[in-house]
C-alpha cells in the first residue's frame, strides 16, 4: 500500500541504522594491549601494570550502598600505587557498571576479559555476584571478594574464587549462639529474602537449638517493596527476647523503628549480621533499639583506630565517599589482594595469585580485618568477625572479636 | 492482632491520602500519575534537606517542602504534560512513567549514601496507651489530618470559583472548554494541589517509612489498589479504598505472610472490579453510541 | 474528532520490519565488541516479547504491565523443564511456551473482565505475583527462590553454542524474524484490522459480528505466548536468571521499548527494544548521572514522539517522499452514476424484508427507557423514528440491532409479500458517534462490513478477492470516489464518515438498514447528499431503511412512513406527512408531553 514509501525506507532506514551501529561499533573496538584471551596466565599483566576488571552498581537504586564498595578499593589502590605499586607495578582496576543488573554484569564480564583483565575484583551484591561468576566459570579468571555472601560462590569450592564475606547463616548461627547461650530466651528470627535466604534461615534455627533458646517464629522478608510497619507489628506482639536479623538495613531501620514506637522490641537483644554493620544505619536507628543492637561486622567501624589509613586514603582519593561499611570493606578488600600480589611475587601468574592466598593461614594482612585464612578446601577468608554495638553517640565499638562456627 | 488492626489503618489512612490526591488529579485531567510516590518523596526529601541544611524547624521546613513540591507538579505539568497535550490520555498517563523514572533516577542522586535518613514526626507527640495496647501518635493524627484535608478539599471544590470550574471540569473536559473554562490553567492548578498533597502524605510518612529514594515504591501497588477498588472517580472511594487495602494487608500479614498479603489484596481487587466494574464508588460511565 | 486512542496503528509496516531485520542481520557481522553483541542479542530477545505487547498495547489500545511475568514463565518454565526433568532444550523451551499459552488463557478469562484502568493495574498485580512466587519459599525447591538458576546452554552438533557469541546473536535474529515478519503479516491483514475495530469500540464490533471479548482473550494469549518464547532466549544466552530480572522494572521498561519504538508498529518496539536494552552500557561516560540521562531520553520520546521512533521515521520519510498531502474534497452533491455499483452490492440480497416490534419495553438501573413499544415497517420502505431528546429513540435501535435484549416483547425480521427467501436476512444498524475505525482506510473499514459473510465468502470460492471490489462498489454507491478510498479514517470530514458508514453498512447487502442519526452535524449541502443516496438506494433496489433523526424536514423530503416515540411510548405511527402535520406531534416536539404518555 506504500509502495513509493517503500523503496525509500528501504534506503533511509538500512542507512541509518547500519551507519550508527557502524559508530558504536568503532567506539568499543578492544585495546589488547595488555595480552590476548582469557586462557594466558599473563593477561591483564604488563611490565608497569596489573589490571583488575571489576563490574559494580554505579547508579540505580542500590548504588548508593554499593557505589562506595569500589570507591574504597579504588582509594587504597590509588595510595598502593603512589607508593610505587606492587613489584613495581600499578595495581589498576577498571570498574563497568552493571546497574545491578544480572545480564550487564555477564556482559561487563564478557568485556572486560575480551579487553584483557588479571582478575575480576569487588563489586556488590548477591545477584550480580551469581550472574558474574557464572559468566567466569570455567575461564580460569580469579573472582575475588565481592561483597555478597552467597553459598553458591563458596560451596562447593571453586579454584579461582575467594571471599572475604562468611556466609549469612553461618553469621547468624555465630550471632545466636554467642549471645543466647549466656542467656537463653525466646528468639524471633526475621530474614530478608536475598540470594541463600533459605540456608540463613536453618542456619538461624539451628543456632537458637544450639544454644538453648526457645524459637518462636521464623519471619521472611521480602527483598524489595517489604512490608516493614506490619512486620513490626507481627514481630511485637510476641514480647521475645532476642530478635535475630538478616534483614537489609533500611527495612530493619524501619522494622525495629516500629517496634521502638510501640514499644515492643525485644527485652535482651538485637542480633544481627553484617548488612546491619552500617554507619549510615546506626543514624537512622531510634536510641531504643539502638542500644539494643549487637551486629557481627567483616571490619571494624570507621572510628576505630585501625580503620584510620583507609579512612585517610578516602579523603585523598574520593572525598565525596563516606566511610562507612562497605567503603572500608573495599578497601580491605584492596589490601588483601595487594598483600597476595607482593607474595605472588615478581612474574605474578593466575596460579601464584590463588596459590598465594591459599598459603594465608591466620594472617593479618589488612589492618581493618580479623585474621585472614584460606586453605584448598575454604575459600571463605574470614575465621571470625567483629561484634559491634553501638555507644551513647550511636557510633559502632568493637565489643569483642568472635569466631565463626560453621552451622551444622 | 489489634496492633496488626492499627498499623493496617495507620497505613491504610497514608494510602487513601496519597489515592485521594491521584484520584484529584485523575478527575480533573484524566491521567493517572504513576508518578505520585516519587512526589511524595520528593517532599518528604525537600523537608529533609530543608531542616538539615536551613536550619528551619520541621514544622517550617515541611512546610516550605510542600509548597515547593506543589512548584515542581506544576513545572511538571507546564515542562512534560502541557507540551503537544492534544494527545489521548493514555499517551499522557504514559509520560507519568517517563516522570516516575526520571524523579527516582534524580532523587537517587540527591539522597545519596547514608539513605535511609531519620526523619522525625511533624505534629507533635500524642501516642498514648489504652487497654494496655501503644497506640502511636500517627494513628491518632492520621484520621485528624485526612478529615483536615477531605473538608478543604470539599470546600475549595463546593465553595469557591475555581473549585467548581474544576468539577465541571472533571465531569466533562470537553464540555467545560467550550464553555469557557480554562482548561490549561485548571490542569495547572490541578497539578500543583496533587503534588502538594502527595507532599503532604510523604511527610506524613517519612518518620516510619525512613527518607530514602524508594520510600514509597512499595505502596504504589495498594495505593492504586485501593484508588480502583474505591472507583476513579470517587474521592471519598480512594480514601476508603486505602484504609479497607491497607486493612486487609495488615491482618492478612499478621495470620501469614507477604505473599498471601499479596494475594489476598489481589483477590479483594479482582472481586470488586468483577462484581462492580467502576469500583465501589465509581460513576458507570457509558458509551455514547 | 478526539483521538482517544493510543498509538496510531499504522498501514502496512511489513515493509519497516524487513528493513529492520535486515538492518539488525548486517550489524551482527559488525566488530561490536562481545559485550555489545550479546546485549544487542539479548535485545532481540526482548524484542520477540516487544512484537507480542504490540498486538495487545498499540493494535488493541490495552496497555499492560504484566507482560514481564510471562517472560519469566518462560525463562523459567524452560529451564526447570531441562534442568530438573531433563527434557532435551528444545522441548523443553517449546513445552515452556505452550504451558504458558495454556496458563495465560487462563488468567486472561479472568483478568480482561476488568476494563480500562481496572486492567492496567490487574496486569501489575500480575508482575508482583510472579516475583512473589518466583522468589517465595512455595515453589523454591524448582525455581531455586531468591537464589535464582543457573540455564543450560544449547550446543548444536557438538560445537556450535547457541549460548554465546554470533551464535547466540543469530539464534536470536531468526526467532524474531519469524515472529516479526509473522505479525507484520498478521496485522497487515484481516486480524489486525479486528483489533483496531475492537480498540475503536466494542459495540461497533459487535455490530459487524465481532466477538470483542474473543479479540481481547485471543490476543492476550498471542503476546503472552510471545513473551514466554523471549523468556526461552532470554534464558538459553543469560547462564543465570532470578526473580529480580522479570519484575516490575523489566515490565515497566517492556512497555517502555513499545512506547519508544512506536505503539502499533511492529518494526518501532523492535527497535526500541534493541535500543533500550543496549543503551544504558552505552551511557556509562555519564557515570552516576546514567539513570538520568536514560530517563530523560525516554521521557523526551515520550513528549516529543508522535508514533515513537517509527513515527518520527515515517513522518522523516513522508516529507521527502510524497509531499504535500491534498485535504479535503469539496462537498458537492455526487453524480449518481454508480447504479451498477449497487446492484453488484444488493444483487444477492435477499428480498426486502420488514420490520415488526411487538411490545418492546426495556429498562437499567431504573429507568424504563421502551415502555410497550409496538410499531411496523413495511418491506421496501423508507420509515422515520423521531422523537425528542431522551425518548429512548437510540435504545430502540440497540434493541433492533441486538446490543441489548428488552426485558419484554419481541423484534422480528420478516420479508411478507416476497419470494422465499434463502434464509439470509440481515439488519445492519449504524451509529450516530464516530464509528468508523481511525486508523483503517476508507475501504479496509468499509470491508469490515462483510466480516459477517466470511464463511460464505470463503464456502463460494469467490473469497477475499471480491471483497475489495464490494467494498469499492459500496462506496462508489454512496458517492465517495475512489481517489478518497485511501485515506485513513481519522482523515474524513463527519460527512463523509457518515457516508462512509454508510457504505460499510451497505456492502454486507443487509435486507433492513437502520441509520442513527445520519445527518445530525451536517450543513444543509451534505444532508442532501445523504438523502440523494438514500433515496436512490430505496428506489434502485427496494432496501428497506429505518432512520432516526431530528431533522424533521429532511425526513419529510425523504421517508415514507413516520413513527413518533416520545419517553419510551409511540406517540403516533403513520405516513410522514399525517404524522408530522398532528397537533400532538408538534406539541411533543416543543416539550409538551401529552396526557397518557408520561408516567
Amino acid at each position: 500500500m506504500n509502495a513509493p514509501g517503500t523503496s525509500r525506507w528501504l534506503g533511509a532506514t538500512a542507512l541509518l541504522l547500519a551507519g550508527s551501529l557502524l559508530v558504536a561499533g568503532c567506539s568499543t573496538t578492544t585495546s589488547t594491549g595488555l595480552g590476548a584471551g582469557s586462557g594466558s596466565a599473563m593477561a591483564g599483566v604488563s611490565q608497569t601494570e596489573i589490571r583488575l576488571g571489576m563490574s559494580n552498581a554505579l547508579s540505580g537504586p542500590v548504588a548508593a550502598v554499593c557505589l562506595p564498595a569500589s570507591e574504597g578499593a579504588k582509594a587504597w589502590l590509588a595510595k598502593v600505587n603512589d607508593e610505587g605499586g606492587v613489584h613495581g607495578r600499578k595495581v589498576t582496576v577498571d570498574v563497568l557498571d552493571d546497574g545491578y543488573e544480572a545480564p550487564r554484569a555477564a556482559a561487563n564480564v564478557r568485556d572486560l576479559t575480551h579487553k584483557g583483565i588479571f582478575a575480576m575484583f569487588g563489586g556488590c551484591g548477591t545477584v550480580s555476584a551469581a550472574a558474574i561468576s557464572t559468566a567466569l566459570k570455567g575461564s580460569g579468571v580469579p573472582y575475588l571478594f565481592p561483597y555478597a555472601a552467597l553459598p553458591d560462590l563458596v560451596e562447593p569450592v571453586q579454584p579461582n574464587v575467594f571471599s572475604l564475606l562468611p556466609l549469612y547463616r553461618d553469621q547468624i548461627f555465630t550471632a545466636i549462639d554467642h549471645l543466647v547461650t549466656k542467656a537463653p530466651g525466646t528468639v524471633y528470627t526475621v530474614t530478608s529474602q536475598i540470594p541463600g535466604y533459605e540456608s540463613t534461615v536453618s542456619g538461624a534455627e539451628a543456632g537458637v537449638k544450639s544454644a538453648g533458646g526457645t524459637l518462636l517464629s521464623s519471619a521472611l522478608l521480602p527483598a524489595t517493596n517489604a512490608p516493614a510497619e506490619q512486620e513490626a507489628a507481627k514481630a511485637g506482639q510476641h514480647n521475645v527476647d532476642y530478635l535475630a536479623m538478616t534483614v537489609l538495613a533500611p527495612d530493619a531501620a524501619r522494622m525495629l523503628n516500629g517496634m521502638a514506637k510501640s514499644h515492643d522490641l525485644p527485652a535482651k537483644a538485637i542480633l544481627s549480621s553484617a548488612p546491619l554493620a552500617a554507619q549510615s544505619f546506626a543514624a537512622a536507628l531510634s536510641p531504643e533499639a539502638a542500644q539494643l543492637l549487637k551486629t557481627l561486622s567483616p571490619t571494624v567501624p570507621p572510628s576505630d583506630p585501625a580503620a584510620q589509613e583507609c579512612v585517610d586514603a578516602l579523603r585523598k582519593h574520593s572525598p565525596d565517599t563516606k566511610p562507612d561499611a562497605l567503603a572500608l570493606f573495599g578497601c580491605a578488600g584492596a589490601q588483601v589482594l595487594v598483600a597476595a600480589l607482593q607474595a605472588a611475587g615478581d612474574e605474578p601468574t593466575r596460579s601464584k595469585l590463588t596459590g598465594a592466598l591459599e598459603e594465608m593461614h591466620g594472617a593479618q594482612v589488612s589492618s581493618l580485618l580479623p585474621t585472614v585464612s584460606f586453605n584448598a578446601e575454604d575459600h571463605v577468608g574470614l575465621d571470625s568477625m567483629f561484634l559491634l554495638t553501638l555507644d551513647s553517640a550511636q557510633q559502632y565499638t568493637v565489643e569483642a572479636t568472635v569466631p565463626l562456627q560453621t552451622a551444622p | 492482632m489489634t496492633s496488626a488492626i492499627i498499623t493496617g489503618i495507620t497505613v491504610g489512612l497514608l494510602y487513601g491520602l496519597m489515592g485521594f490526591a491521584i484520584v484529584a488529579l485523575f478527575k480533573m485531567t484524566g491521567v493517572a500519575n504513576f508518578a505520585a510516590g516519587t512526589t511524595a518523596t520528593l517532599g518528604a526529601t525537600l523537608a529533609l534537606k530543608l531542616s538539615d541544611q536551613a536550619n528551619l524547624n520541621a514544622l517550617a521546613a515541611s512546610a516550605l517542602a510542600i509548597l515547593l513540591t506543589a512548584g515542581a507538579g506544576l513545572m511538571a505539568y507546564l515542562l512534560v504534560m502541557r507540551v503537544r497535550d492534544d494527545v489521548d490520555h493514555l499517551s499522557l498517563t504514559v509520560r507519568t512513567v517517563g516522570l516516575f523514572l526520571l524523579g527516582q533516577a534524580l532523587l537517587e542522586i540527591w539522597l545519596g549514601q547514608g539513605q535511609p535518613f531519620a526523619f522525625g514526626s511533624v505534629l507533635p507527640d500524642i501516642s498514648t496507651t489504652a487497654a494496655g495496647l501503644a497506640i502511636p501518635s500517627s494513628t491518632l493524627w492520621f484520621p485528624l489530618v485526612a478529615v483536615a484535608v477531605i473538608g478543604a478539599f470539599g470546600l475549595i471544590f463546593s465553595h469557591t470559583r475555581i473549585g467548581l470550574l474544576m468539577r465541571g471540569l472533571a465531569a466533562d473536559a470537553d464540555t467545560a472548554g467550550l464553555l469557557g473554562a480554562r482548561t490549561r490553567l485548571l490542569a495547572a492548578v490541578a497539578w500543583s494541589l496533587s503534588s502538594g498533597l502527595a507532599a503532604v502524605v510523604g511527610i506524613l510518612a517519612a518518620p516510619s517509612r525512613l527518607i530514602s529514594s524508594d520510600m514509597m515504591t512499595s505502596w504504589l501497588l495498594y495505593v492504586f489498589a485501593g484508588v480502583v477498588i474505591g472507583g476513579m472517580t470517587s474521592l471519598a472511594g480512594a480514601v476508603i479504598g486505602g484504609v479497607g487495602v491497607g486493612l486487609v494487608q495488615g491482618v492478612t500479614y499478621q495470620l501469614a505472610s507477604d505473599e498471601v498479603a499479596l494475594l489476598a489484596v489481589f483477590a479483594v481487587f479482582l472481586l470488586t472490579l468483577l462484581v462492580r466494574p467502576h469500583g465501589l464508588f465509581g460513576a458507570m460511565v457509558g458509551e455514547r453510541l | 474528532m478526539s483521538a482517544k486512542h493510543i498509538g496510531r496503528a499504522h498501514g502496512s509496516v511489513w515493509p519497516a520490519c524487513l528493513v529492520v531485520m535486515v538492518a539488525l542481520a548486517l550489524a551482527g557481522l559488525l566488530p561490536l565488541g562481545p559485550s555489545l553483541l550479546f546485549l544487542v542479542a539479548t535485545g532481540m530477545a526482548w524484542a520477540v516479547a516487544a512484537v507480542g505487547l504490540d498486538a495487545f498495547s498499540g493494535y488493541l489500545g490495552q496497555p499492560s504491565f504484566g507482560h514481564a511475568a510471562f517472560i519469566g514463565a518462560g525463562a523459567y518454565g524452560s529451564t526447570i523443564l531441562a534442568g530438573r526433568l531433563h527434557w532435551s532444550l528444545p522441548v523443553a523451551m517449546l513445552g515452556a511456551v505452550v504451558a504458558v499459552a495454556g496458563l495465560s488463557a487462563l488468567i486472561g478469562s479472568v483478568l480482561l473482565r476488568l476494563k480500562e484502568f481496572g486492567l492496567v493495574l490487574g496486569t501489575f498485580f500480575l508482575t508482583f505475583v510472579s516475583t512473589s512466587l518466583l522468589s517465595g519459599t512455595l515453589l523454591a525447591e524448582w525455581t531455586g527462590a531468591a537464589s535464582g538458576l543457573q540455564t543450560p546452554q544449547l550446543v548444536l552438533a557438538g560445537s556450535i553454542n547457541l549460548s554465546d557469541g554470533v551464535a547466540y546473536y543469530y539464534t536470536c535474529w531468526a526467532v524474531l524474524a519469524i515472529v516479526a515478519l509473522m505479525s507484520a503479516a498478521l496485522v497487515d491483514a484481516t486480524p489486525g484490522r479486528l483489533l483496531r475495530l475492537v480498540k475503536r469500540s466494542d459495540a461497533v464490533a459487535r455490530s459487524l459480528a465481532v466477538n470483542p471479548d474473543r479479540v481481547r482473550l485471543a490476543t492476550f494469549v498471542w503476546s503472552a505466548t510471545l513473551a514466554a518464547g523471549a523468556g526461552c532466549l532470554i534464558s538459553l544466552g543469560a547462564g543465570y536468571i532470578s526473580p529480580e530480572n522479570f519484575g516490575v522494572q523489566a515490565s515497566i521498561m517492556l512497555f517502555a521499548m513499545v512506547a519508544v519504538g512506536g505503539l502499533g508498529s511492529i518494526a518501532g518496539p523492535v527497535v526500541g527494544a534493541v535500543a533500550l536494552t543496549a543503551l544504558p552500557s552505552q551511557l556509562q561516560f555519564a557515570q552516576t548521572g546514567q539513570q538520568v540521562l536514560f530517563a530523560s531520553l525516554l521521557l523526551i520520546v515520550f513528549v516529543a514522539g508522535r508514533g515513537g521512533l517509527y513515527g518520527a521515521a515515517n513522518s522523516l520519510i513522508h516529507q521527502f517522499g510524497l509531499g504535500l498531502r491534498w485535504t479535503r474534497l469539496a462537498s458537492r452533491r455526487p453524480a449518481l452514476s454508480g447504479a451498477e455499483d449497487i446492484d453488484i452490492i444488493t444483487g444477492d440480497a435477499a428480498a426486502p424484508a420488514g420490520l415488526d416490534v411487538e411490545g418492546v419495553s426495556l429498562s437499567y438501573g431504573g429507568v424504563h427507557a421502551l415502555k410497550g413499544v409496538t410499531f411496523s415497517v413495511e418491506p421496501g420502505s423508507v420509515h422515520a423514528l423521531v422523537g425528542p431528546n431522551g425518548a429512548g429513540k437510540t435504545s430502540l435501535l440497540n434493541c433492533v440491532s441486538g446490543l441489548e435484549s428488552p426485558q419484554s416483547g419481541s423484534i422480528s425480521l420478516n420479508n411478507r409479500g416476497g419470494p422465499e427467501s434463502d434464509g439470509r436476512c440481515t439488519l445492519h444498524r449504524t451509529f450516530q458517534h464516530q464509528a468508523l475505525v481511525p486508523d483503517l482506510t476508507v475501504l479496509e473499514n468499509v470491508a469490515l462490513g462483510l466480516y459477517r459473510d466470511r464463511g460464505r465468502l470463503r464456502r463460494d470460492r469467490s473469497g477475499a478477492k471480491i471483497v475489495p471490489a464490494r467494498a469499492r462498489a459500496a462506496l462508489i454507491a454512496v458517492g465517495v470516489p475512489p481517489a478518497r478510498h485511501h485515506l485513513a479514517g481519522s482523515e474524513l470530514s463527519m460527512a463523509e464518515s457518515k457516508l462512509v458508514d454508510l457504505a460499510r453498512g451497505l456492502v454486507g447487502s443487509p435486507a433492513v438498514l437502520v441509520l442513527d442519526e445520519p445527518t445530525a452535524g451536517l450543513s444543509a449541502e451534505e444532508m442532501g447528499t445523504i438523502s440523494d443516496v438514500i433515496t436512490h438506494l430505496n428506489r434502485r433496489s427496494g432496501l428497506t431503511i429505518l432512520v432516526v433523526s431530528h431533522h424533521v424536514g429532511w425526513i419529510r423530503t425523504v421517508t415514507h412512513r413516520a413513527t413518533v416515540l416520545v419517553a419510551g411510548k409511540v406517540l403516533a405511527d403513520g405516513t410522514t406527512e399525517d404524522v408530522l402535520a398532528s397537533e400532538e406531534t408538534r406539541r411533543a416536539f416543543l416539550g409538551e408531553v401529552p396526557d397518557g404518555v408520561a408516567s
